[in-house]
């Protein structure tokens, strides 16, 4: 039913959990439809002055 | 390629070696059409006539009651929609519950666009529909309630003998989708008080694409497909006889090993349930406890999909289903479980596992050990029980 990219993602999670302390945490999704993600940011160095 | 346990047996079953075998002489050695006037379509016409017998015999029907048909659905859709039109002089509405198959609640919705009225009676937590309501709700238009006899996800078994007597009391014909009762649980249309039954044998080690249509003598529904005598003029269509002997024969074992079988079914069944409950934290059995189908198993655990649940069990060899979003191709939970009440985000945790005789305690064994692990190993990446877990005091 699903690709085998998908289920190697599945069986062998990568970057899967959460970070102690990070810099960010963004949840999307919905509950109500099965279906919920929450990305931790951890940046290390925030660059100062930064210009545009 | 582990071994496969198959628990799905509430989607079908296996064709039983005996089936098969009383089937398989009737696609190439007698495989006359029975209608045909030669002394070589005797014995199919003969074994027709024995499996419609069998047939009866399982729910103490008359053998001329029993119409032989494609398959639950087609039944489901010829007692609702024939009747909606052979009645429609008396009245439009029909009365059906919440947790209906698709083959009913879809023919149902059918009937709408066609002006009939139909009420959809709630269930409780547990699946059952109340007699109060009921009663209450049938008008002197209703002409046709139609309660399931058992539900194929949750595997409740409704209060079809209370309803048929309700329902005879006021004139009203009754129909039972009884697609996952047959076979299962004993039945008696007339202890029951059933006008119409529909049953198919796929659910009950028979094969597919066979099902009848128990219809009582006196109801006056007509044909649905229209075509050849078949059927006492009232199903065309060249008799599937290789299915309807299968049928027939399924419906006999099934009659005959009913009481060890299910009995076996039942320790089985309790046996998981009381594991995983008091194993496996934030778990809740759906469906009632004691008038449940032998075979029927379904849970929902929290903070988890059911969709991964079946994707890691399909890892280890073990097939299950799911009233959880995707597998539908619908976003929205199973009906029957937003009908017992529960919210969406703990309709989609859920679990149906369904036993068949061959099921060992070493499969169930084997299941309930293995959940445990699934369930932990899916929760520990659930934001949802991240978030539970926070909020705990
Ligand atoms: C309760 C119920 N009704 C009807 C059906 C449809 O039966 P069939 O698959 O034979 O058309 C099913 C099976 O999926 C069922 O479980």
């Amino acid at each position: 039913m699903y690709s085998e990219k998908v289920m190697g993602h599945f069986n062998n999670s990568r970057n899967a959990g959460g970070t102690e302390n990070p810099s960010g945490v963004g949840t999307v999704g919905n509950a109500k439809c099965g279906d919920i993600m929450r990305i931790y940011f951890d940046i290390a160095e925030k660059a100062e002055d930064e210009e545009y | 390629m582990n071994k496969i346990i198959y628990l799905d047996n509430a989607a079908t079953t296996q064709v039983s070696e005996q089936v098969l075998n009383e089937m398989l002489p009737f696609f190439r050695q007698t495989y006359s059409n029975p209608s045909a006037v030669y002394s070589f379509a005797g014995e199919g016409k003969k074994a027709v006539d024995y499996a419609r017998r069998q047939a009866a015999e399982l729910i103490g029907a008359n053998v001329e009651e029993i119409y032989f048909t494609g398959g639950g659905s087609e039944s489901d859709n010829w007692a609702l929609k024939a009747t909606a039109e052979a009645y429609s002089s008396k009245g439009k509405h029909i009365i059906t519950s919440k947790i209906e198959h698709h083959a009913i609640l879809h023919t149902c919705e059918y009937l709408e666009k066609q002006g009939y009225e139909i009420t959809y009676l709630d269930v409780d937590e547990e699946g059952k529909i109340s007699l109060e309501e009921l009663r209450t709700a049938i008008r002197s238009d209703t002409i046709l309630i139609s309660v399931m006899a058992a539900n194929n996800e949750i595997g409740t078994i409704e209060p079809i003998a209370e309803i048929g007597r309700i329902a005879h009391e006021k004139g009203v014909l009754f129909h039972t989708d009884a697609v996952q009762a047959y076979g299962h649980i004993p039945i008696h249309v007339d202890e029951m008080h059933i006008d119409m039954l529909s049953a198919s044998g796929h659910k009950f080690n028979g094969p597919k694409g066979i099902g009848i249509l128990y219809i009582r003598k006196g109801v006056k529904i007509r044909s649905f497909i229209h075509g050849g005598a078949q059927e006492r003029n009232r199903r065309a269509g060249t008799s599937n006889v290789p299915g309807i002997v299968g049928f027939g024969k399924a419906a006999e074992i099934a009659g005959k090993t009913m009481e060890a079988r299910t009995r076996k079914e039942i320790t089985l069944r309790d046996h998981l349930i009381e594991r995983v409950l008091s194993e496996i934290p934030y778990v809740r059995l759906n469906g009632h406890k004691t008038d449940r189908l032998p075979n029927n198993v379904n849970f929902c655990f929290r903070f988890i999909e059911g969709e991964s649940l079946l994707i890691l069990l399909d890892q280890l060899g073990v097939c299950a289903s799911s009233g959880s979003a995707c597998t539908s191709g619908s976003l929205d939970p199973s009906h029957v479980l937003l009908a017992i009440g529960l919210p969406h985000e703990i309709a989609h945790g859920s679990l149906r596992i369904t036993l068949s005789e061959e099921t060992t305690l070493e499969d169930i064994d084997f299941v309930a050990d293995e959940l445990k692990k699934i369930v932990e190993r899916l929760r520990d990446m659930s934001p949802l029980y991240e978030d539970f877990v926070k909020n705990q005091p």
